[in-house]
């Protein structure tokens, strides 16, 4: 009876484990960008921010927005919400183009992550 | 390169696990008559202190390793950025109290203190080591369960290790170590037996949170590759601890079965601290994405 105890709390306690479990992500990827991947835009943005699936360390966020010239068009310090999760960053004015937004991040459990990608501002009339 | 951070978190958690099962041992041997008992409790406190020593030399090393890591820059760099990591990050916070955890770890370990209030000091401040690692390590990305269930998977590693380096420890001069091996094996079986289940159990949970049913991950990932290599070493434990079990223990009147048991407990040890050395390299592997 002891041993038929032990051998249901046992099944018990492995299935609540178990059945506790999702599958998750662990370090910090965008889960979405504003302006989005490959998006082209009929005005310049006045700002852009990505949402990361895992929450970052603000002190080690960095976020730049590079023209076709090589030329830094992010304006201050990123900012990132309380739950850690979105980082942002003003621009300046953007000239008719093709923009990289360069990202470096760490997560919370220590991890580095880091990407780009790109968006286009059309001229008028384009 | 993950091997000297991997190096570390293998130092700290087979340091920090050793003396949480040696130190939970002996509260559960406690009950055992004196003469045959009276060579691990002899070395129970110089392996505790020689074990705290290490760790108050490897954990600041490995903070700065960690900071390295976070600012992708080397140790001669990071330092005039380890107050802002440790104000400002949630694993410098962690660190932050991990580190004097230590410190009151290592004085606790000197000090001249009964034996069981030592042991009960050495279980709890280790308790705390593990409940940090488990902050400041993946489980944090996964939810405060999942910070739970590691720490009780480090703790169950704790258990089973310490109790086989117990049984080892008190094996002095015959006629002690004969009595010694007959009164503390069956409590080391039972820890063992329980361990596994746990390990098991909490073990797979980590490995479906971070994998799901992704299996192609285990092959095609370096996490889920480390991985397979654990749970493999983890196998030939088991295979080892259950020939002890249902071989070996059975006949410990004999001398040559005690002998035989002491060499596969020795191998049981080598081969946990490699299952650890796995347990470190996936603590510093990126789960896959």
């Amino acid at each position: 009876m002891r041993t038929r105890g032990r051998t249901a709390l046992t099944i018990l306690t492995v299935a609540f484990v178990l059945g506790a479990a999702v599958p998750a992500r662990a370090h910090s990827f965008p889960e979405q960008e504003s302006p989005s991947a490959g998006q082209t835009l009929s005005a310049p943005p006045g700002e852009v921010s990505i949402k990361f699936d895992a929450p970052i360390e603000n002190l080690f966020a960095k976020i730049e927005v590079d023209g076709a010239d090589g030329k830094n068009y992010a304006v201050g310090d990123p900012t990132l919400t309380s739950d850690g999760r979105t980082l942002s960053i003003k621009l300046g004015a953007l000239a008719p183009g093709v923009y990289t937004v360069k990202w470096a991040v760490v997560c919370i459990d220590t991890h580095h992550t880091n990407g780009s990608y790109i968006f286009t501002v059309k001229g008028p009339g384009a | 390169m993950i091997a000297v951070p991997a190096t570390f978190a293998w130092l700290l958690i087979a340091a920090q696990s050793l003396i949480f099962g040696t130190a939970a041992f002996a509260l559960v041997t406690r009950g055992l008559a004196s003469d045959s008992s009276i060579d691990f409790r002899r070395r129970l406190p110089a392996l505790w202190r020689a074990l705290t020593l290490a760790l108050l030399v490897i954990s600041p090393l490995a903070f700065l390793e960690m900071a390295c890591e976070m600012a992708q820059t080397r140790w001669w760099r990071v330092m005039p950025l380890v107050p802002e990591i440790m104000r400002e990050t949630d694993a410098g916070r962690a660190w932050r109290w991990r580190l004097l955890a230590v410190m009151v770890l290592a004085i606790a370990a000197w000090l001249p203190i009964r034996e069981r209030t030592a042991a009960v000091a050495m279980m709890l401040l280790t308790a705390v080591l593990m409940l940090f690692g488990s902050i400041a390590g993946h489980a944090i990305d996964f939810g405060r369960l999942s910070i739970a269930i590691y720490w009780v998977h480090q703790a169950a590693a704790g258990l089973w290790l310490g109790a086989l380096v117990s049984l080892m420890l008190g094996c002095g001069a015959d006629p002690c170590q004969a009595q010694w091996i007959r009164a503390a094996t069956p409590k080391v079986a039972a820890l063992a037996a329980a361990s596994v289940a746990i390990l098991t159990a909490t073990g797979l949970f980590a490995a479906y949170q971070r994998i799901g049913w992704n299996l192609h991950l285990l092959t095609d990932a370096m996490y889920g590759r480390t991985l397979l290599w654990k749970l493999a070493s983890f196998a030939i434990v088991i295979l080892l601890a259950a020939h002890n079990r249902l071989r070996v223990i059975s006949h410990l009147d004999e001398a040559a079965s005690r002998e035989t048991l002491l060499r596969n407990v020795a191998a049981e040890i080598v081969l946990l601290a490699v299952v650890l050395g796995w347990s470190a390299m996936l603590a510093n592997t990126p789960p896959p994405h």
